[in-house]
């Protein structure tokens, strides 16, 4: 370390020693001597441009096409057409009779090959209504006894709506002994809908007493009377917001039903609609009660009848005249003709079917009575007179006619034919169904479907030669007397419920040929019907005619169908 | 060339029979020439009934040699087809109506 020490002083030699000083002077400022300049320059080569292009061949097109097969096809016959013009001349004359032999055969085989068309499409059932089943679209918390059916009501009654969209259903029982202290209900489904909630009536009114029987208004399609079973008479309206009640019958008036009401009608009469002039108040109600009075109301006067009827007939063996309970009632109704179906039924004409005074009632003791409505002016101001002073009222008999063959059981379903005034059917607990003509005591036809009770019976409203049959066995028994081998058997059979329960109430749909309604003890099921039952055969009424008329019906039936 | 007012008169009065649906005429190639129906139905019958046709004739010819057939009818279901056969070299057609005789009967 001490050797550099001194070394340094070695490079500044030239430096006096003496004051230790070395001056540098600064070059701070001072101009630098450069290298002597000289000028530089670079240069580039000269760009040389060149033009070059380059080309490709030129294209081609080319195309390919196959033959139009169906215009190929086409071109020859023009060419091979040569001769047909004879041809056909030759053989036209040949077909023409071919054609007419082919029409008249066509005609004489009909019935056989009817009899090879044997298999029956079955029906099938399109909705399943029910208030009382688990209401699966709408999570009910508060379920109330209106969603279990805790009385155990059954339908009693099946009604359609004029228009043919709406079926109403009557709740009640059948097993009531005594008072009723059964709530009933009438539900009604509009199945035009789009969606048709199966567990929940589109309207429900519940009324105090099992409701046994219901009927549309046959041209208002919001009006429907039912008759419960403490004998009231209701009307209900189910256009109207909130209470839809239009009218009830006066429960303590002499004249009113005392037992449960049996059948509800609505029949046109002339003179209402000449005075009120409005369809809906052109018709009547008629009920029948299970105490043998047949009473006529107004129903938008529904206080009190505007006339009644007791059904009074001597017993056999017994000179004094007494009342026979009710089971079932129907009108006849003036033959319409297939054609005429079609129409409007609008008009007075037409509800003429249902003007007609004479109607038939099946009795609980197993006799029909044919009964004749002939109500007028002056026996209805008697009878209003009569009210008024609170007398006792004596009502007279409508019976006429009383001496069909009975039935060994109540007589629960009679119907009349819509295309033949005299022909009616009448089903019995008995297990038989009979086709009656109300001009002869006996029945034209005597069928027994099944041996359990047969609780109604209705025709077809557009077949005249079909009829279905209820019974208390859950099957609906459809006959097809067009259609009947040597014996006369159902050619459908409708399982309603495959529990055996019995079925009370059903109903054809007047407007639409293929839906019929049955109801049971579980709710009503809705059926889509074959076409071979719904579509009017040939000769059908002539047939139906014939059957009025004929000494041996079953015989005749047989002949028809071998001819 | 083929007098085609003429045909169509026949094909008019054959029409007017009760119930006839359509009238076709097939050529021997199997061939519809002229027809009443719409074009699916029409090839359709063409085929089918030129087939059968032939083979009914094969039929009848082969149990008799000098025997021909000389119309077919068809009942089915709901229609009556019938042919009218034409087995001459120059002019071999079938002549085909179909008809539903409970039609118009109703």
């Amino acid at each position: 370390m001490k050797e550099e020490l001194v070394e340094v002083p070695k490079d500044f030699g030239d430096a006096d020693p003496s004051d230790s000083r070395v001056d540098v002077p600064s070059s701070w400022k001072a101009s630098l001597k450069t290298a002597g300049t000289k000028s530089v320059s670079t240069e580039t080569k000269p760009l040389v441009y060149e033009m070059a292009a380059t080309q490709t061949g030129g294209s081609n097109t080319t195309g390919t096409q196959t033959d139009d097969g169906s215009k190929a096809s086409k071109a020859p016959p023009k060419v091979n057409a040569s001769g047909m013009m004879e041809f056909v001349k030759k053989v036209e004359s040949m077909m023409a009779g071919e054609l007419h032999k082919a029409a008249e055969e066509h005609e004489v085989l009909e019935p056989f090959t009817r009899a090879a068309e044997d298999e029956q499409e079955p029906a099938v059932c399109i909705h399943y209504l029910s208030p009382f089943q688990q209401d699966m679209t709408q999570q009910d918390l508060n379920a109330t006894s209106t969603q279990i059916n805790k009385h155990r009501l059954v339908v009693t009654c099946i009604s359609w709506s004029c228009t043919g969209q709406t079926v109403a259903a009557s709740f009640g029982r059948y097993d009531v002994v005594g008072w009723c202290t059964y709530p009933g209900a009438l539900t009604t489904w509009n199945l035009g809908r789009e969606e048709v909630n199966t567990s929940r009536a589109d309207h429900r009114i519940d009324t105090d007493t099992c409701l046994m029987s219901c009927a549309f208004h046959p041209a208002h399609p919001a009006l429907i009377a039912g008759g419960t079973f403490n004998g009231e008479v209701y009307v209900w309206d189910l256009s109207q917001e909130g209470d839809p009640q239009r009218g009830r019958s006066d429960v303590l008036l002499d004249a009113r039903h005392t037992e449960p009401v049996i059948a509800v009608t609505w029949q046109y009469n002339l003179s209402d609609a000449a005075k009120y002039g409005t369809k809906d108040k052109s018709y009547r109600l008629v009920t029948l009660g299970a105490d043998g009075r047949v009473l006529t109301w107004m129903w938008h006067k529904l206080e009190a009848p505007v006339y009644g009827y007791q059904l009074l007939y001597p017993q056999p063996g017994i000179d004094r005249k007494f009342v026979w309970g009710g089971a079932c009632m129907a009108f006849q109704r003036e033959p319409r003709g297939v054609s005429q179906q079609s129409e409007s039924k609008g008009n007075a004409a037409v509800h003429g079917g249902e003007m007609a005074g004479t109607f038939l009632v099946g009795t609980e003791g197993g006799k029909i009575f044919k009964c004749y409505n002939d109500v007028n002016d002056a026996s209805q101001k008697d009878f209003a007179k009569q009210l008024e002073k609170a007398e006792r009222v004596e009502m007279r008999t409508p019976v006429r006619e009383a001496n069909y063959t009975p039935h060994a059981g109540a007589v629960f379903g009679v119907d009349c034919s819509p295309f033949q005034r005299e022909l009616f059917l009448s089903c019995s607990t008995d297990g038989s169904v009979r086709l009656y003509s109300s001009l002869r005591m006996q029945p034209l036809l005597h069928l027994e479907p099944t041996a359990s009770y047969l609780f109604a019976v209705q025709f077809s409203p557009f077949r005249p030669m079909v009829f279905a049959a209820a019974g208390g066995d859950g099957f609906v028994y459809m006959y097809d007397l067009m259609r009947s081998q040597d014996v006369i058997r159902p050619v459908l059979t409708l399982d309603t419920n495959g529990m055996r329960k019995p079925v009370y109430a059903m109903a054809f749909n007047p407007r639409k040929h293929d839906v019929f309604a049955t109801g049971d003890a579980t709710g009503i099921q809705v059926w889509k019907l074959p076409s071979s039952l719904t579509s009017v055969r040939r000769g059908e009424e002539a047939l139906l005619r014939k059957t009025a008329v004929a000494d041996d019906v079953a015989e005749m039936l047989r002949k028809s169908h071998g001819k | 060339m083929v007098d085609v007012a003429a045909v169509d008169e026949t094909f008019k009065r054959l029409q007017s029979h009760k119930g006839v649906l359509g009238i076709i005429v097939i050529n021997a190639d199997g061939i519809a020439v002229r027809t009443t129906f719409d074009n699916d139905l029409t090839v359709q019958y063409a085929a089918l009934v030129s087939h059968f046709t032939v083979k009914a004739r094969s039929a009848v010819k082969k149990l008799d040699g000098e025997n021909d057939l000389r119309f077919l009818r068809i009942r089915s279901k709901k229609h009556e087809i019938m042919i009218a056969p034409e087995f001459e070299k120059s002019h071999e057609y079938y002549l085909v109506v179909v008809q539903d005789p409970s039609q118009g009967t109703l």
